[in-house]
């Protein structure tokens, strides 16, 4: 489903990602752990096509990114990839069914009724109408990830999905992110959390832009 | 589809308050400011042709040979039904003998000659039949003021006129006597004959000359002239005016334009996180651009129909408080301001726009 082989991305001179290579598998839960500045939110750019290597090659689903034109990057993020931020990120001016249909929108049809349809899965049903303002940290988390979700893409991204959330709202998501493994999509999981990444088949830990561990 | 972009454009629009508020307002302001100059604009050269008319006739008709008749006057007006005539008044000249000398006497149609020399100051009144109107001059010369007695004579007619004011104009009226044709022709007989008509006509550069040519062609023994000063001197009024309020409608223009593009800039900034996210769900740049742009084209529209309201009330409220009356509408100002206002703000939003298309989409993750 995605590897790396040799990859080095810098910003200027400074090396935020040095030779990394990395495969997962269709269908693969890998957790990605390490502290700030390690190189995590690097690794989740160039894995979600929001950003090329400087260096080195990134595959995925068979499409060479490094290689991509603007356009390819475009069609893979919104095809191939679903993406779950740790503050969420939702349109503000746009309801919570509304910030879905947008995902909608951008890949092909936005359905109204499927996009409720998602809301009901995340449990949040009875806030369709509601602005992001008016909505709590998880609640807004779950609007994100039934967005990463409404186009069934192969790959789910998630950066610290449960890292601003309470205790119940953090059940809520690990236990749909449980659930989406189950069915076979293949997640790669950015934490801090030990116990968030234990839930993962395999975890790499970055320190200084390199792979300094991996754990199955 | 074309449903939800609607939807998100009016969301964008409307659940994001100020930025938008602020944005359709600098629109309005300039379409208001433009909408405005462009209507008095285009309606200046009647009102101020109509306001130039108290500077006097603008057209003159004398004989060629002997005098021009009652029937003479009504070939005149014939000829100009068409023309916009502001006044029109008659006047008789003659030589009257006061205390055994030969005056110059001017009889004019009491009722009209106000419409035609505005700029006459009376000290007193104008005459009535049987009276006289003294020139400044002459009344210094002869001692004469109002309510003195004056003897008129024509060998062997005569008339004893009171003194009914004294003109002072700064012309030759200083020097003449002034009484109303009926009293010319108790004294000298042939009623309704006329030397002069003078006709202050509300036209713009350029119209004067074939009107004049229509008068010297209505009546064989006429000759019609356009008084040059007065014509060339409002030419050159309208001419200043109106480059006056182009330019100013310019530096408007270029104010708005600057506006429209700091604010939209203003906007792809604050929004770029948002712009970021849509290209991570997988908008294109083109997509991105291309909703900005109807944001732009929206804000221009809104923008454009509240100045062009504002503008015509602004105008009519102009014309009305300087010329003292309303404003004739040119019906293509609204809508050429509305579309300019649309392209205006389309153009100084494009930079911003590409802006908004070059966003990165990794933003969304900086930070994180």
């Amino acid at each position: 489903m995605l590897e790396l082989e040799s990859v080095t991305k810098a910003y200027g001179n400074l090396r935020a990602l040095k030779e990394v290579s990395l495969r997962v598998a269709p269908g693969e839960w890998l957790s990605v752990m390490g502290p700030s500045g390690s190189g995590k939110t690097t690794l989740m750019n160039l894995v979600g096509c929001l950003d090329t290597p400087t260096s080195g090659r990134v595959v995925l689903d068979g499409v060479e990114t490094n290689r991509a034109s603007r356009s390819e990057l475009t069609r893979l993020r919104r095809d191939t990839v679903g993406l779950v931020f740790q503050r969420f990120h939702l349109v503000p001016h746009l309801t919570a069914l509304e910030n879905i249909m947008v995902a909608q929108y951008y890949h092909s049809l936005p359905d109204a009724k499927q996009a409720m349809e998602a809301l009901e899965r995340v449990g949040l049903a009875d806030r369709a109408k509601h602005l992001p303002r008016e909505l709590s940290g998880g609640e807004q988390q779950r609007v994100c990830v039934a967005r990463a979700l409404i186009n069934y893409p192969k790959l789910v991204l998630a950066d610290e999905p449960v890292g601003n959330l309470d205790e119940d709202n953090e059940r809520r998501v690990l236990e749909f992110f449980a659930g989406l493994h189950a069915d076979g999509t293949t997640l790669v999981v950015v934490t801090h959390d030990p116990k968030v990444a234990a839930l993962g088949q395999r975890t790499i830990v970055l320190e200084h832009g390199r792979i300094a561990k991996e754990a199955a | 589809m074309a449903s939800f972009a609607r939807r998100m454009l009016w969301a964008a629009l409307t659940r994001r308050g100020s930025r938008a508020v602020i944005a359709a307002l600098a629109v309005a302001v300039g379409v208001t400011t433009l909408t405005g100059l462009a209507s008095i604009w285009l309606d200046l050269d009647s009102q101020l042709a109509r306001q130039l008319r108290g500077y006097g006739a603008n057209l003159v008709v004398t004989a060629t040979s002997g005098r021009l008749s009652s029937d003479d006057l009504a070939a005149f007006d014939k000829a100009l039904e068409e023309a916009d005539v502001v006044g029109r008044s008659t006047y008789r000249y003659e030589v009257v003998q006061v205390r055994q000398q030969g005056l110059p006497l001017l009889a004019i149609d009491t009722g009209t000659v106000s419409q035609v020399r505005p700029y006459w100051a009376v000290a007193g009144a104008l005459p009535a039949v049987g009276e006289v109107l003294v020139g400044r001059d002459l009344a210094e010369t002869y001692g004469l003021r109002e309510g003195d007695s004056v003897t008129l004579t024509n060998d062997p007619q005569e008339v004893r006129g009171r003194v009914a004011g004294v003109l002072s104009t700064g012309g030759a009226e200083d020097g003449q006597l002034v009484v109303t044709q009926d009293t010319a022709a108790q004294l000298f007989g042939e009623p309704g004959a006329v030397d002069l008509i003078e006709y202050s006509v509300a036209a713009q550069a350029g119209e004067l000359e074939p009107l004049a040519e229509r008068l010297g062609g209505a009546v064989g023994n006429a000759q019609a002239a356009v008084v040059k000063r007065l014509a060339t001197s409002e030419a050159k009024v309208q001419s200043t005016l109106g480059s006056m309020l182009v330019l100013v409608s310019l530096v408007v223009l270029a104010l708005t334009a600057i506006t429209v593009a700091s604010n939209m800039l203003a906007l792809v900034a604050q929004r770029s996180t948002e712009i970021g996210l849509r290209k991570a769900l997988g908008a294109s740049d083109a997509q991105v651009r291309g909703e900005f742009l109807a944001e732009a084209v929206v804000l221009g529209l809104v923008g454009g129909v509240l100045g062009v309201l504002a503008g015509i009330g602004v105008a009519a409220g102009v014309s009305l408080q300087v010329f003292g009356r309303g404003l004739t509408l040119a019906w293509p100002v609204p809508l050429v301001a509305i579309a300019a206002a649309v392209a205006l703000t389309a153009a100084a939003s494009y930079p911003p726009v590409l802006r908004a298309g070059r966003v990165d989409p990794a933003v969304v993750l900086r930070g994180e």
